[in-house]
């Protein structure tokens, strides 16, 4: 794979930003044990699981490669271990774009263009969109080249990457380049816990992890192209970081041990006050105490933190039948009588959206890697069927499944980023729901495994520190939390009422 | 496994679980009232009801054909619908067929696309077969919990074999009762420290009412038979003491019992 050399000098000891709380790389600092960083609706709270960190010289905050970069450089505390556009933006205006998170080899539209100039890096500074590029064809596990089931060809190329000399399809290091959000890295005790040993996507044996002996759940990364944090962290390490060599042993279990005792979710809202005391205990304690591998109809509910606020009197609306009976719920709140009318029109508010999403029924309906494994096209579920992994919202199985979100005709406009054409072969299965020609911003999935029917195919991703990390969906191509429910409205003709929209956005931003 | 299967579908396979404990066992198929069979390739039909209906037409007759889980119909794809009329009352206005079969057929077709309104009618009722049509000489399935993994089972140890059906023209294993009957001939086999499994793939015609025949694809058998083999293994059987085969010719149909023959054995031999 090209990794460019970075073209320019990126200050890599840029200090501690105190205001936005940003984290710059190869700093003599503390993480320390639990902290609060403000954000869009309230605050997010994050658990260092182990205690106080020293930064300095830790494998998480300092560069593993040549281009400035850190894991932390991507992966922000404060904005829920990811990293919001906002940050992003006003990372470019304090840094004049000096920051490694602009390193070129894929915080530019495309390597080739002027580093100093904002306009290169359009994507990353109004999408939080960063390059990923991947061979074409794609290579098999033991890097052999797959022979896939489609041809694709570059319709549209706005930022030039797809169709450049250099790094495009026809060059002689042919790749192709999709935009992808930062995933968060925290919480991950969960997206490792296989439930059971079986991927129903496929219908095979979960694979066991050579170095771990235990099962692999495969659902980290867009695509899961890479099946543990191990050989994430190399992947990252090199293609990210442009790296050299292969980080050490030591060096990778330092990371993937920091990546599973960090805890982030939100904690406080600016409405309905603390999430983690009074009624509910929400916040990264419930997922420091909550047990992995539980998917969430068998066990009480997709958030039972959240339980606190359920009464039947903010529910007293809800209608619907439900698959799984609920128990009979208090008319008030512990400390109901203590509330604020914001706290209460909030926490009602919450309440609702909760119980919309693990009980209301919709048509889910021609959703690839979902619909086709057996369940039935449409199948009559609620939100929680396909998000069932309890205290992330994320799919216990392999998560990946094509929802329409880089997909036409189902993707909302996308204008800014590139399209592809997908053929698919006469001899190949097709997607079953959009052909043997596919129009795509992104072909996810099928860029690892070669085939048709895992065109648009995204892995799910955790519903935890929302409001610290906008924006969503893999492509950002929801702005807010509100765009991502409007999309799924729009998706599968929820019909929900403006109430219903507020409900789930308020749900959402309390996780 | 079972990550999206309600609680509720759970109950009724936990319930049949518990056949006869047999050492050898004959192909049998399972019995069904020839006159009462019914075998058609239709458009399903989803009625929106408060637990969703799965309907199909043969003619101008409609039937209710949900197949619990296991491999449920799709809008947008034809099915193959084999089954036996049963006596009783209509499921959403449908003549209910149980058991059934209904595979999904791998050609697009988007005129198939209809979704009826609730109408009055009821949800049909929360018991299904868990995508498993029990036949009289299947090995007792244990009781387990979603995701959980099975114990190995304890002894008296014999000579047995595990029977996986398959929907018309697939090699895939949905989740549900066939994942079980994977797991528990692994378990079986690690406990027992069988000698010698041999894995076996079939497949088989399917005879329509119209007298039409459909032929399976000439690689299933074999994909079946490797699928199965493959899961053993990467559930812990020995690969040393498997074996793999097939057989190359289909079963030819009787419209009767078909789905029958559309299946991988694993026989477990000490």
């Amino acid at each position: 794979m090209a990794s460019p050399k970075p073209s320019q000098t990126y200050d890599s000891g840029l200090p501690l930003d105190e205001k936005s709380g940003y984290w710059a790389t190869g700093q003599k600092g503390e993480l320390p044990s639990s902290a609060l960083y403000a954000d869009a609706t309230g605050a997010l709270g994050i658990v260092n699981l182990s205690g106080p960190i020293e930064t300095l010289g830790h494998p998480f905050f300092t560069p593993l490669g040549t281009n400035g970069r850190a894991c932390v450089t991507c992966h922000q505390p404060g904005n829920g271990m990811s990293i919001s556009v906002e940050t992003l933006r006003r990372r470019w205006a304090e840094t004049s774009g000096r920051d490694p998170v602009f390193a070129v080899v894929d915080g530019a539209n495309c390597p080739d263009l002027p580093p100093e100039q904002a306009s290169s890096h359009t994507l990353l500074l109004q999408h939080g969109l960063f390059r990923i590029y991947l061979p074409w064809p794609p290579r098999a596990a033991d890097g052999s080249s797959m022979n896939p089931e489609f041809a694709i060809q570059v319709v549209r190329d706005p930022t030039g990457c797809n169709t450049s000399t250099k790094y495009g399809l026809k060059s002689s290091n042919p790749m192709i380049s999709v935009f992808r959000r930062p995933r968060p890295v925290a919480n991950m005790k969960y997206p490792m816990s296989p439930f059971g040993l079986w991927s129903p996507k496929t219908g095979e044996v979960l694979p066991i992890d050579p170095e771990t002996k235990k099962r692999q759940n495969l659902n980290i990364l867009a695509d899961n192209r890479q099946p543990t944090l191990e050989a994430q962290a190399v992947d990252a390490a090199f293609n990210h970081e442009q790296a050299a060599d292969k980080p050490s042993r030591e060096t990778l279990q330092q990371l993937v041990a920091f990546e599973m005792q960090i805890y982030t979710a939100q904690s406080m809202d600016s409405r309905g006050g603390s999430l983690t005391t009074g009624a509910i205990k929400a916040g990264p304690q419930a997922l420091i105490d909550g047990m992995p591998g539980m998917l969430a109809d068998y066990n009480g509910g997709s958030f039972p933190e959240l339980d606190g606020w359920l009464t039947s009197t903010a529910l007293s609306s809800q209608k619907w039948d439900r698959n799984t009976p609920r128990p009979d719920l208090p008319v008030m709140r512990e400390g109901a009588d203590k509330e604020t009318p914001a706290e209460t029109a909030f926490r009602d508010s919450v309440a609702r959206g909760y119980e919309m999403f693990r009980s209301r029924d919709i048509l889910i309906r021609n959703v690839s890697n979902y619909n086709t494994i057996g369940l039935g096209n449409p199948y009559k579920q609620p939100c929680a069927n396909c998000h069932n992994m309890q205290r992330t919202g994320m799919d216990s199985s392999p998560g990946f499944m094509d929802l329409g979100t880089t997909n036409l005709p189902t993707a909302d406009p996308l204008p800014w980023l590139p399209l592809f054409k997908v053929t698919c072969k006469a001899t190949a299965t097709p997607h079953p729901f959009l052909g043997r020609v596919i129009y795509t911003h992104d072909p996810g999935r099928a860029l690892i495994t070669g085939r048709c029917v895992d065109v648009g195919s995204i892995n799910m991703q955790q519903f935890r520190g929302l409001a610290a990390r906008a924006p969503y969906f893999s492509n950002g191509s929801a702005k807010t939390l509100r765009d991502i429910v409007v999309f799924y409205n729009r998706r599968f003709d929820m019909k929900y009422s403006e109430r219903d929209i507020q409900d789930m956005v308020n749900f959402l931003s309390a996780l | 496994m079972k990550k999206y299967l309600p609680l509720l579908l759970l109950a009724p396979l936990l319930a049949t679980a518990h056949a006869q404990f047999v050492s050898t066992m004959p192909d049998k198929v399972m019995p069904i009232d020839p006159k009462a069979a019914r075998s058609f390739v239709s458009c399903p039909i989803f009625r929106n009801t408060e637990r969703q209906c799965w309907l199909a037409k043969e003619g101008s007759t409609l039937y209710y054909i949900d197949p619990g889980t296991g491999y449920r119909p799709q809008l947008g794809f034809r099915v193959l619908v084999e089954g036996e009329v049963s006596p009783g009352p209509k499921i959403g206005g449908g003549i209910v067929l149980n058991p059934v079969h209904v595979s999904v057929l791998a050609e697009r077709a988007p005129e198939c696309n209809t979704i009826l309104p609730a109408d009055g009618f009821a949800s049909p009722p929360a018991i299904n077969n868990f995508g498993y049509v029990k036949h009289a000489d299947d090995p007792p399935l244990p009781k387990f919990k979603p995701g959980e993994v099975l114990p190995l089972p304890a002894p008296p140890y014999n000579d047995l074999h595990y029977t996986v059906y398959f929907p018309y023209n697939r090699a895939f294993l949905p989740e549900g009762t066939t994942e079980v009957i994977v797991e528990s001939a692994a378990a079986y086999i690690r406990a027992s420290e069988a000698r010698h499994v041999h894995v076996v793939g079939y497949a088989g015609d399917a005879l329509l009412d119209n007298k039409r025949v459909m032929h399976e694809r000439k690689t299933v058998a074999e994909e079946r038979a490797n699928l199965v083999a493959n899961a053993l293994k990467q559930l812990g059987a020995d690969p040393g003491v498997i074996t793999v085969d097939w057989q190359a010719e289909a079963a030819p149909g009787d419209g009767v019992h078909d789905p029958d023959h559309r299946k991988a054995v694993i026989d477990i031999h000490l």
